[in-house]
Protein backbone atom coordinates (compact mmCIF):
# COMPACT_ATOMS: atom_id res chain seq x y z
CA UNK A 1 0.00 0.00 0.00
CA UNK A 2 2.78 2.35 0.95
CA UNK A 3 4.23 1.58 -2.67
CA UNK A 4 1.28 3.28 -4.58
CA UNK A 5 1.16 6.16 -1.87
CA UNK A 6 4.60 7.16 -2.67
CA UNK A 7 3.85 6.51 -6.26
CA UNK A 8 1.29 9.37 -5.71
CA UNK A 9 3.42 11.16 -3.76
CA UNK A 10 5.98 11.20 -6.34
CA UNK A 11 3.66 12.35 -9.10
CA UNK A 12 1.78 14.77 -7.12
CA UNK A 13 5.60 16.81 -6.79
CA UNK A 14 6.06 16.20 -10.95
CA UNK A 15 2.55 17.55 -11.49
CA UNK A 16 2.97 20.14 -9.38
CA UNK A 17 6.26 21.42 -10.21
CA UNK A 18 4.31 21.29 -14.15
CA UNK A 19 1.35 23.48 -12.77
CA UNK A 20 3.71 26.05 -11.32
CA UNK A 21 6.41 26.26 -14.50
CA UNK A 22 3.89 25.95 -16.76
CA UNK A 23 6.26 24.24 -19.35
CA UNK A 24 3.94 21.29 -19.96
CA UNK A 25 0.71 23.72 -21.20
CA UNK A 26 2.86 26.55 -21.94
CA UNK A 27 5.70 24.76 -24.43
CA UNK A 28 4.89 20.97 -24.87
CA UNK A 29 0.67 21.21 -25.76
CA UNK A 30 1.74 24.36 -28.43
CA UNK A 31 4.07 22.03 -29.83
CA UNK A 32 1.90 19.55 -30.43
CA UNK A 33 -0.50 21.88 -32.07
CA UNK A 34 2.34 23.14 -34.30
CA UNK A 35 2.69 19.55 -35.06
CA UNK A 36 -0.70 18.85 -36.65
CA UNK A 37 -0.65 22.48 -38.38
CA UNK A 38 3.06 21.66 -40.47
CA UNK A 39 1.11 18.03 -41.30
CA UNK A 40 -1.95 20.34 -43.27
CA UNK A 41 1.05 22.10 -44.90
CA UNK A 42 2.83 18.77 -45.61
CA UNK A 43 -0.52 17.54 -47.24
CA UNK A 44 -1.53 20.37 -49.45
CA UNK A 45 -4.22 21.26 -47.10
CA UNK A 46 -6.08 18.45 -49.12
CA UNK A 47 -9.49 17.80 -46.89
CA UNK A 48 -9.52 13.97 -47.83
CA UNK A 49 -6.29 13.23 -47.50
CA UNK A 50 -5.91 14.63 -43.89
CA UNK A 51 -9.26 13.34 -42.95
CA UNK A 52 -7.99 9.60 -44.03
CA UNK A 53 -4.52 10.26 -42.14
CA UNK A 54 -5.86 11.83 -39.30
CA UNK A 55 -5.48 9.39 -36.46
CA UNK A 56 -1.91 8.61 -37.79
CA UNK A 57 -0.95 12.40 -38.14
CA UNK A 58 -2.67 12.83 -34.31
CA UNK A 59 -0.38 9.64 -33.07
CA UNK A 60 2.56 11.08 -34.79
CA UNK A 61 2.20 14.47 -32.99
CA UNK A 62 1.79 12.71 -29.78
CA UNK A 63 4.63 10.25 -30.12
CA UNK A 64 6.75 13.59 -30.77
CA UNK A 65 5.62 15.30 -27.62
CA UNK A 66 6.49 12.00 -25.56
CA UNK A 67 10.14 12.74 -26.13
CA UNK A 68 9.91 16.12 -25.14
CA UNK A 69 7.85 15.11 -21.86
CA UNK A 70 10.27 12.69 -21.28
CA UNK A 71 13.28 15.06 -21.58
CA UNK A 72 11.24 17.43 -19.13
CA UNK A 73 10.60 15.10 -16.15
CA UNK A 74 14.26 14.37 -16.13
CA UNK A 75 15.04 17.81 -16.88
CA UNK A 76 13.64 18.36 -13.61
CA UNK A 77 15.41 16.05 -11.42
CA UNK A 78 18.67 17.04 -13.00
CA UNK A 79 18.00 20.71 -11.68
CA UNK A 80 20.12 21.26 -8.31
CA UNK A 81 20.67 16.89 -8.74
CA UNK A 82 17.59 16.76 -7.58
CA UNK A 83 18.43 12.88 -8.76
CA UNK A 84 20.26 12.40 -5.59
CA UNK A 85 17.80 13.53 -3.69
CA UNK A 86 15.44 11.52 -5.39
CA UNK A 87 17.85 8.66 -4.61
CA UNK A 88 18.61 8.82 -1.17
CA UNK A 89 14.20 9.48 -0.56
CA UNK A 90 15.02 6.01 0.62
CA UNK A 91 11.14 5.51 -1.74
CA UNK A 92 11.66 2.11 -3.46
CA UNK A 93 12.68 2.71 -6.94
CA UNK A 94 9.51 0.66 -8.56
CA UNK A 95 6.99 3.61 -6.50
CA UNK A 96 9.32 6.53 -7.89
CA UNK A 97 8.67 4.92 -11.63
CA UNK A 98 5.28 4.50 -11.23
CA UNK A 99 5.24 8.34 -9.70
CA UNK A 100 6.89 9.49 -12.58
CA UNK A 101 5.39 7.86 -15.51
CA UNK A 102 1.76 8.19 -13.78
CA UNK A 103 2.86 12.56 -14.02
CA UNK A 104 3.99 12.00 -17.86
CA UNK A 105 0.86 9.76 -18.54
CA UNK A 106 -1.17 12.74 -17.34
CA UNK A 107 0.42 15.25 -19.27
CA UNK A 108 0.35 13.28 -22.53
CA UNK A 109 -3.42 13.04 -21.34
CA UNK A 110 -3.86 16.54 -21.60
CA UNK A 111 -2.19 16.79 -24.53
CA UNK A 112 -4.16 14.16 -26.27
CA UNK A 113 -7.26 15.86 -25.53
CA UNK A 114 -6.41 19.34 -26.38
CA UNK A 115 -4.29 18.30 -29.75
CA UNK A 116 -7.65 15.82 -30.82
CA UNK A 117 -9.93 18.64 -30.62
CA UNK A 118 -7.22 20.47 -32.97
CA UNK A 119 -7.29 17.53 -35.08
CA UNK A 120 -11.16 17.56 -35.53
CA UNK A 121 -11.47 20.91 -36.44
CA UNK A 122 -8.92 20.86 -39.00
CA UNK A 123 -9.01 17.16 -39.90
CA UNK A 124 -12.65 17.53 -40.39
CA UNK A 125 -12.89 14.24 -38.55
CA UNK A 126 -16.36 13.15 -37.34
CA UNK A 127 -15.89 11.94 -33.93
CA UNK A 128 -17.86 7.99 -33.90
CA UNK A 129 -16.94 4.99 -31.34
CA UNK A 130 -15.88 7.31 -28.44
CA UNK A 131 -15.38 4.47 -25.93
CA UNK A 132 -12.70 2.50 -28.20
CA UNK A 133 -11.21 5.99 -28.61
CA UNK A 134 -10.55 6.13 -25.16
CA UNK A 135 -9.59 3.05 -24.17
CA UNK A 136 -7.00 2.72 -27.07
CA UNK A 137 -5.86 6.39 -26.15
CA UNK A 138 -5.20 5.40 -22.17
CA UNK A 139 -3.59 2.13 -22.79
CA UNK A 140 -1.63 3.51 -25.59
CA UNK A 141 -0.81 6.75 -23.13
CA UNK A 142 0.22 4.27 -20.95
CA UNK A 143 2.38 2.26 -22.22
CA UNK A 144 4.18 5.33 -24.26
CA UNK A 145 4.39 7.20 -20.51
CA UNK A 146 6.16 4.06 -19.18
CA UNK A 147 8.85 2.98 -21.88
CA UNK A 148 9.58 7.17 -22.06
CA UNK A 149 10.43 6.57 -18.65
CA UNK A 150 12.51 3.90 -18.62
CA UNK A 151 14.57 4.74 -21.40
CA UNK A 152 14.65 8.55 -19.65
CA UNK A 153 16.40 7.29 -16.64
CA UNK A 154 18.35 5.12 -18.93
CA UNK A 155 20.08 8.32 -20.55
CA UNK A 156 19.90 10.17 -17.36
CA UNK A 157 22.55 12.25 -16.51
CA UNK A 158 24.68 11.17 -19.56
CA UNK A 159 25.78 14.05 -22.47
CA UNK A 160 23.92 13.71 -24.98
CA UNK A 161 20.93 12.87 -23.25
CA UNK A 162 18.38 14.96 -25.34
CA UNK A 163 19.40 13.43 -28.83
CA UNK A 164 19.69 10.05 -27.19
CA UNK A 165 16.64 9.71 -25.71
CA UNK A 166 14.35 10.30 -28.99
CA UNK A 167 16.65 7.88 -30.94
CA UNK A 168 15.84 5.24 -27.68
CA UNK A 169 12.45 5.47 -27.53
CA UNK A 170 10.83 6.31 -30.71
CA UNK A 171 11.78 2.43 -32.00
CA UNK A 172 10.55 0.82 -29.37
CA UNK A 173 7.15 2.29 -29.51
CA UNK A 174 6.60 1.84 -33.13
CA UNK A 175 3.93 -1.48 -31.97
CA UNK A 176 1.90 1.67 -29.82
CA UNK A 177 1.96 4.17 -33.33
CA UNK A 178 0.30 0.90 -35.48
CA UNK A 179 -1.91 -0.37 -32.74
CA UNK A 180 -3.03 3.06 -31.79
CA UNK A 181 -3.54 4.34 -35.29
CA UNK A 182 -5.41 1.81 -36.49
CA UNK A 183 -7.87 1.28 -33.47
CA UNK A 184 -8.70 4.91 -33.86
CA UNK A 185 -8.76 4.60 -37.84
CA UNK A 186 -10.63 1.60 -36.87
CA UNK A 187 -13.35 3.35 -34.22
CA UNK A 188 -13.76 6.70 -36.70
CA UNK A 189 -14.56 4.20 -39.72
CA UNK A 190 -17.57 3.16 -37.52
CA UNK A 191 -15.74 -0.51 -37.47
CA UNK A 192 -14.73 -0.46 -33.68
CA UNK A 193 -15.27 -4.56 -33.72
CA UNK A 194 -11.92 -4.14 -36.04
CA UNK A 195 -10.41 -2.20 -33.10
CA UNK A 196 -10.09 -4.49 -29.81
CA UNK A 197 -7.60 -6.95 -31.04
CA UNK A 198 -5.09 -3.42 -31.17
CA UNK A 199 -7.09 -2.31 -28.06
CA UNK A 200 -5.61 -5.57 -26.60
CA UNK A 201 -1.81 -5.21 -28.02
CA UNK A 202 -1.49 -1.88 -26.58
CA UNK A 203 -2.87 -3.39 -23.16
CA UNK A 204 -0.42 -5.40 -23.41
CA UNK A 205 2.14 -3.43 -24.46
CA UNK A 206 1.67 -0.69 -21.35
CA UNK A 207 1.19 -4.03 -18.87
CA UNK A 208 5.03 -5.43 -20.52
CA UNK A 209 6.28 -1.35 -20.07
CA UNK A 210 5.36 -0.58 -16.40
CA UNK A 211 6.54 -3.90 -15.07
CA UNK A 212 9.42 -3.00 -16.88
CA UNK A 213 10.28 -0.42 -15.69
CA UNK A 214 9.17 -1.18 -11.90
CA UNK A 215 11.88 -3.59 -12.27
CA UNK A 216 14.64 -2.10 -13.91
CA UNK A 217 13.99 1.79 -12.75
CA UNK A 218 15.60 1.18 -8.96
CA UNK A 219 19.11 -0.31 -10.30
CA UNK A 220 18.98 2.39 -13.05
CA UNK A 221 18.37 5.41 -10.43
CA UNK A 222 21.23 4.13 -8.38
CA UNK A 223 24.92 4.97 -9.18
CA UNK A 224 27.16 2.03 -9.77
CA UNK B 1 44.73 -20.05 -34.01
CA UNK B 2 42.87 -16.86 -34.70
CA UNK B 3 44.99 -16.76 -38.49
CA UNK B 4 43.70 -20.41 -38.86
CA UNK B 5 39.96 -19.42 -37.62
CA UNK B 6 40.51 -16.53 -40.46
CA UNK B 7 41.39 -19.21 -43.20
CA UNK B 8 38.86 -21.13 -42.62
CA UNK B 9 36.17 -18.55 -43.07
CA UNK B 10 37.87 -17.01 -46.10
CA UNK B 11 37.53 -20.28 -47.71
CA UNK B 12 34.22 -21.41 -46.60
CA UNK B 13 32.85 -17.90 -48.19
CA UNK B 14 34.69 -18.52 -51.51
CA UNK B 15 33.30 -21.76 -52.40
CA UNK B 16 30.10 -20.11 -51.24
CA UNK B 17 30.55 -17.32 -53.79
CA UNK B 18 31.37 -20.17 -56.41
CA UNK B 19 28.26 -21.81 -55.76
CA UNK B 20 25.76 -18.94 -55.34
CA UNK B 21 27.39 -17.02 -58.67
CA UNK B 22 27.76 -20.13 -60.30
CA UNK B 23 26.99 -23.67 -59.99
CA UNK B 24 23.24 -22.80 -58.58
CA UNK B 25 20.63 -22.45 -61.37
CA UNK B 26 18.77 -19.10 -62.03
CA UNK B 27 15.11 -18.97 -61.35
CA UNK B 28 12.52 -17.54 -63.62
CA UNK B 29 10.28 -17.07 -60.62
CA UNK B 30 12.67 -15.64 -58.19
CA UNK B 31 13.69 -12.47 -61.16
CA UNK B 32 16.31 -14.72 -62.73
CA UNK B 33 19.79 -14.60 -61.51
CA UNK B 34 18.46 -12.19 -58.77
CA UNK B 35 18.08 -15.27 -56.78
CA UNK B 36 21.74 -15.43 -56.69
CA UNK B 37 21.09 -12.82 -53.58
CA UNK B 38 19.64 -15.04 -51.82
CA UNK B 39 22.40 -16.93 -50.42
CA UNK B 40 23.49 -13.55 -49.07
CA UNK B 41 19.83 -12.36 -47.84
CA UNK B 42 19.29 -15.17 -45.52
CA UNK B 43 22.49 -16.26 -44.00
CA UNK B 44 22.90 -12.06 -43.32
CA UNK B 45 19.26 -12.01 -41.94
CA UNK B 46 20.32 -15.26 -39.69
CA UNK B 47 23.31 -13.55 -38.46
CA UNK B 48 21.40 -10.25 -37.70
CA UNK B 49 19.52 -11.95 -35.51
CA UNK B 50 22.00 -14.79 -33.99
CA UNK B 51 24.16 -11.21 -33.03
CA UNK B 52 21.56 -10.08 -31.51
CA UNK B 53 20.29 -13.04 -29.57
CA UNK B 54 24.18 -12.94 -28.29
CA UNK B 55 24.04 -9.62 -27.32
CA UNK B 56 21.01 -10.54 -25.05
CA UNK B 57 22.39 -13.17 -23.78
CA UNK B 58 25.77 -11.46 -23.03
CA UNK B 59 23.39 -9.13 -20.96
CA UNK B 60 21.49 -10.89 -18.81
CA UNK B 61 24.83 -12.71 -17.69
CA UNK B 62 26.15 -9.40 -16.87
CA UNK B 63 23.14 -8.57 -15.15
CA UNK B 64 23.60 -11.36 -12.75
CA UNK B 65 25.56 -11.08 -9.54
CA UNK B 66 26.93 -14.41 -9.85
CA UNK B 67 28.33 -14.31 -13.41
CA UNK B 68 28.75 -10.22 -13.63
CA UNK B 69 31.89 -9.45 -15.61
CA UNK B 70 33.27 -6.80 -17.84
CA UNK B 71 33.55 -10.05 -20.43
CA UNK B 72 30.19 -10.03 -21.03
CA UNK B 73 29.39 -6.16 -21.53
CA UNK B 74 31.92 -6.08 -23.85
CA UNK B 75 31.10 -9.42 -25.75
CA UNK B 76 27.47 -7.71 -25.55
CA UNK B 77 28.68 -4.57 -27.15
CA UNK B 78 30.78 -6.51 -29.76
CA UNK B 79 28.11 -8.33 -30.69
CA UNK B 80 25.83 -5.73 -31.20
CA UNK B 81 27.84 -3.87 -33.86
CA UNK B 82 29.08 -6.61 -35.89
CA UNK B 83 24.71 -7.32 -35.71
CA UNK B 84 23.73 -4.06 -36.50
CA UNK B 85 26.57 -4.20 -39.71
CA UNK B 86 24.59 -7.87 -41.09
CA UNK B 87 21.09 -5.65 -40.32
CA UNK B 88 22.43 -3.03 -42.52
CA UNK B 89 23.29 -5.44 -45.19
CA UNK B 90 20.23 -7.62 -44.93
CA UNK B 91 18.02 -4.41 -45.61
CA UNK B 92 19.99 -3.14 -48.42
CA UNK B 93 19.96 -6.90 -49.64
CA UNK B 94 16.62 -7.58 -49.24
CA UNK B 95 16.33 -4.30 -51.61
CA UNK B 96 18.48 -5.14 -54.35
CA UNK B 97 16.57 -8.69 -54.16
CA UNK B 98 12.60 -7.21 -54.15
CA UNK B 99 13.34 -4.82 -57.15
CA UNK B 100 13.76 -7.31 -59.62
CA UNK B 101 10.68 -9.66 -57.89
CA UNK B 102 7.95 -7.67 -56.76
CA UNK B 103 8.88 -4.30 -58.64
CA UNK B 104 9.39 -2.15 -55.95
CA UNK B 105 12.29 -1.61 -53.49
CA UNK B 106 10.90 -2.05 -50.15
CA UNK B 107 7.84 -3.94 -49.29
CA UNK B 108 5.78 -3.26 -46.36
CA UNK B 109 5.68 -7.25 -44.62
CA UNK B 110 6.38 -8.13 -41.55
CA UNK B 111 10.02 -9.46 -41.92
CA UNK B 112 11.34 -6.54 -43.37
CA UNK B 113 9.88 -3.32 -41.67
CA UNK B 114 10.48 -5.49 -38.14
CA UNK B 115 14.01 -5.85 -39.57
CA UNK B 116 14.08 -1.98 -40.31
CA UNK B 117 13.12 -1.07 -37.01
CA UNK B 118 15.21 -3.55 -35.09
CA UNK B 119 18.28 -1.73 -37.12
CA UNK B 120 17.48 1.39 -35.57
CA UNK B 121 17.02 -0.28 -31.99
CA UNK B 122 20.39 -1.12 -31.67
CA UNK B 123 21.87 1.96 -33.62
CA UNK B 124 20.71 3.54 -30.56
CA UNK B 125 21.76 0.68 -28.29
CA UNK B 126 25.81 1.65 -29.77
CA UNK B 127 24.80 5.09 -29.11
CA UNK B 128 23.85 4.30 -25.49
CA UNK B 129 27.06 2.32 -25.24
CA UNK B 130 29.14 5.38 -26.72
CA UNK B 131 27.88 8.41 -24.46
CA UNK B 132 31.07 7.56 -22.03
CA UNK B 133 30.53 6.91 -18.20
CA UNK B 134 32.45 4.54 -16.20
CA UNK B 135 32.54 0.47 -17.11
CA UNK B 136 29.88 0.15 -14.32
CA UNK B 137 27.28 2.52 -15.48
CA UNK B 138 27.54 1.85 -18.84
CA UNK B 139 27.65 -2.22 -18.55
CA UNK B 140 23.89 -1.79 -16.01
CA UNK B 141 22.52 0.67 -18.39
CA UNK B 142 23.54 -1.29 -21.94
CA UNK B 143 22.38 -4.85 -20.54
CA UNK B 144 19.24 -3.04 -19.38
CA UNK B 145 18.55 -1.20 -22.84
CA UNK B 146 19.63 -4.70 -24.34
CA UNK B 147 17.30 -6.61 -23.09
CA UNK B 148 14.04 -4.15 -23.65
CA UNK B 149 15.24 -3.70 -27.14
CA UNK B 150 15.09 -7.89 -27.28
CA UNK B 151 12.05 -8.12 -26.23
CA UNK B 152 10.76 -5.68 -27.96
CA UNK B 153 11.09 -7.41 -30.94
CA UNK B 154 8.33 -9.99 -30.90
CA UNK B 155 5.96 -7.36 -30.38
CA UNK B 156 7.12 -5.27 -33.01
CA UNK B 157 6.45 -8.61 -35.47
CA UNK B 158 3.21 -8.86 -34.08
CA UNK B 159 1.96 -5.59 -34.52
CA UNK B 160 3.44 -5.47 -37.88
CA UNK B 161 2.38 -8.74 -38.86
CA UNK B 162 -1.19 -8.03 -37.89
CA UNK B 163 -1.41 -4.46 -39.73
CA UNK B 164 -0.70 -5.61 -42.99
CA UNK B 165 -3.01 -9.19 -42.51
CA UNK B 166 -5.29 -6.31 -42.39
CA UNK B 167 -4.38 -3.91 -45.20
CA UNK B 168 -2.68 -6.13 -47.99
CA UNK B 169 -4.39 -9.79 -48.30
CA UNK B 170 -2.02 -12.11 -50.16
CA UNK B 171 -0.18 -9.50 -51.73
CA UNK B 172 3.56 -10.70 -53.57
CA UNK B 173 5.33 -10.99 -50.91
CA UNK B 174 4.17 -14.23 -49.69
CA UNK B 175 6.14 -15.77 -52.53
CA UNK B 176 9.25 -14.98 -50.56
CA UNK B 177 8.37 -18.02 -48.58
CA UNK B 178 7.12 -20.34 -50.97
CA UNK B 179 10.97 -20.44 -52.97
CA UNK B 180 11.31 -24.01 -53.70
CA UNK B 181 14.45 -25.05 -53.02
CA UNK B 182 16.62 -27.97 -55.09
CA UNK B 183 19.35 -29.89 -54.37
CA UNK B 184 22.23 -27.34 -55.29
CA UNK B 185 20.33 -24.28 -53.84
CA UNK B 186 19.86 -26.10 -50.70
CA UNK B 187 23.91 -27.40 -50.43
CA UNK B 188 24.73 -23.59 -51.20
CA UNK B 189 22.22 -22.09 -48.35
CA UNK B 190 23.74 -24.21 -45.92
CA UNK B 191 27.31 -23.69 -46.93
CA UNK B 192 26.08 -19.48 -47.00
CA UNK B 193 24.75 -19.81 -43.54
CA UNK B 194 27.67 -21.69 -42.17
CA UNK B 195 30.59 -19.79 -43.70
CA UNK B 196 28.59 -16.60 -42.57
CA UNK B 197 28.14 -17.80 -39.16
CA UNK B 198 32.11 -18.14 -38.93
CA UNK B 199 32.69 -14.94 -40.12
CA UNK B 200 30.26 -13.40 -37.42
CA UNK B 201 32.22 -15.23 -34.87
CA UNK B 202 35.99 -13.98 -36.33
CA UNK B 203 34.81 -10.30 -36.42
CA UNK B 204 33.11 -10.46 -32.65
CA UNK B 205 36.66 -12.23 -31.38
CA UNK B 206 38.15 -8.85 -33.56
CA UNK B 207 35.56 -6.37 -32.31
CA UNK B 208 35.79 -8.38 -28.96
CA UNK B 209 39.82 -7.82 -28.44
CA UNK B 210 39.78 -4.21 -29.55
CA UNK B 211 37.18 -3.34 -27.36
CA UNK B 212 39.55 -4.99 -24.78
CA UNK B 213 42.29 -2.29 -25.76
CA UNK B 214 40.07 0.27 -25.36
CA UNK B 215 39.03 -0.63 -22.16
CA UNK B 216 42.69 -1.15 -20.92
CA UNK B 217 43.54 2.51 -22.46
CA UNK B 218 40.88 4.05 -20.65
CA UNK B 219 41.73 2.60 -16.99
CA UNK B 220 45.30 3.13 -18.05
CA UNK B 221 44.61 7.08 -18.67
CA UNK B 222 42.27 6.86 -15.31
CA UNK B 223 44.97 5.48 -13.22
CA UNK B 224 47.51 7.82 -14.53
CA UNK B 225 45.46 10.75 -13.61
CA UNK B 226 44.76 9.15 -10.57
CA UNK B 227 48.74 9.13 -9.85
CA UNK B 228 49.34 12.61 -11.47
CA UNK B 229 46.80 14.01 -8.76
CA UNK B 230 48.07 12.04 -5.38
CA UNK B 231 51.74 13.58 -6.84
CA UNK B 232 50.43 17.33 -7.21
CA UNK B 233 48.25 17.03 -3.90
CA UNK B 234 52.41 16.10 -2.28
CA UNK B 235 54.22 18.60 -3.54
CA UNK B 236 51.37 20.78 -2.15
CA UNK B 237 51.16 19.18 1.16
CA UNK B 238 55.13 18.95 1.09
CA UNK B 239 56.40 22.27 1.93
CA UNK B 240 53.95 22.76 5.20
CA UNK C 1 15.17 -10.86 -71.43
CA UNK C 2 17.11 -9.22 -68.01
CA UNK C 3 18.84 -11.61 -65.85
CA UNK C 4 19.09 -9.07 -63.24
CA UNK C 5 23.03 -9.33 -63.45
CA UNK C 6 23.51 -5.84 -62.33
CA UNK C 7 21.66 -6.29 -59.21
CA UNK C 8 23.53 -9.39 -58.30
CA UNK C 9 26.66 -7.58 -58.68
CA UNK C 10 25.47 -4.46 -56.69
CA UNK C 11 24.57 -6.91 -53.78
CA UNK C 12 27.49 -8.81 -53.90
CA UNK C 13 29.82 -5.76 -54.06
CA UNK C 14 28.13 -3.98 -51.53
CA UNK C 15 28.21 -6.61 -49.17
CA UNK C 16 32.06 -7.12 -49.53
CA UNK C 17 32.44 -3.55 -49.23
CA UNK C 18 30.77 -3.52 -46.21
CA UNK C 19 32.09 -6.57 -44.50
CA UNK C 20 36.24 -5.75 -46.06
CA UNK C 21 35.73 -2.00 -44.76
CA UNK C 22 34.42 -2.79 -41.17
CA UNK C 23 37.19 -5.69 -40.73
CA UNK C 24 39.83 -3.11 -42.18
CA UNK C 25 38.30 -0.29 -39.44
CA UNK C 26 38.46 -3.03 -36.64
CA UNK C 27 42.28 -4.34 -37.54
CA UNK C 28 43.27 -0.68 -38.21
CA UNK C 29 42.12 0.57 -34.96
CA UNK C 30 43.35 -2.61 -33.30
CA UNK C 31 46.61 -1.93 -34.41
CA UNK C 32 47.39 1.47 -33.72
CA UNK C 33 45.99 0.77 -30.27
CA UNK C 34 48.19 -1.40 -29.72
CA UNK C 35 51.27 0.44 -31.12
CA UNK C 36 49.90 3.58 -28.42
CA UNK C 37 50.25 1.10 -25.32
CA UNK C 38 53.71 -0.19 -26.21
CA UNK C 39 54.85 3.34 -26.92
CA UNK C 40 53.35 3.89 -23.78
CA UNK C 41 55.15 1.28 -22.10
CA UNK C 42 58.64 2.04 -23.36
CA UNK C 43 58.15 5.84 -21.89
Amino acid sequence: MSFLRDALLVAGKDLRIERRSRVALQQIVPFGGVVVLLFAFALDSDRTLLHQAAPGLFWAAVLLAVVLAVGRSFAIEEANRARDGLRLSGLDGGSIFLGKAAAVAVELFLLEVIVGAAVVVLYDVSVRGVVVLLCAAVAATVGLAATGTVYGVLAGGLRARETLVPLLVLPAVTPVMLGATRSFQAALDGVPGDAWPWVQLLAAFAVLAVAAGTVAFGPLLEEA
Amino acid sequence: MKRLFLAVTVVALAVTAVFALWITPPRADQGFDAVRLLYLHAPTAWIAYLAFGVTALASLLWLLPRTRGTTWDLLAGASAEVGVVFTGLTLVLGSLWGRPTWGTWWEWDARLTTTAILFFLYLGYLALRRTGTTADERGKRSAIAALIAFADVPVSYLSVTWWQTLHQQGTVFNERLSVKIDGSMAFTLVAAVVSFTLLYGYLVLERFELAQLEEGREARELERAIADRVQAEHVEVAPV
Amino acid sequence: MSHNWGFVAAGYSITTAALVGYFGWVRLRTRHLRRTLRDENRD
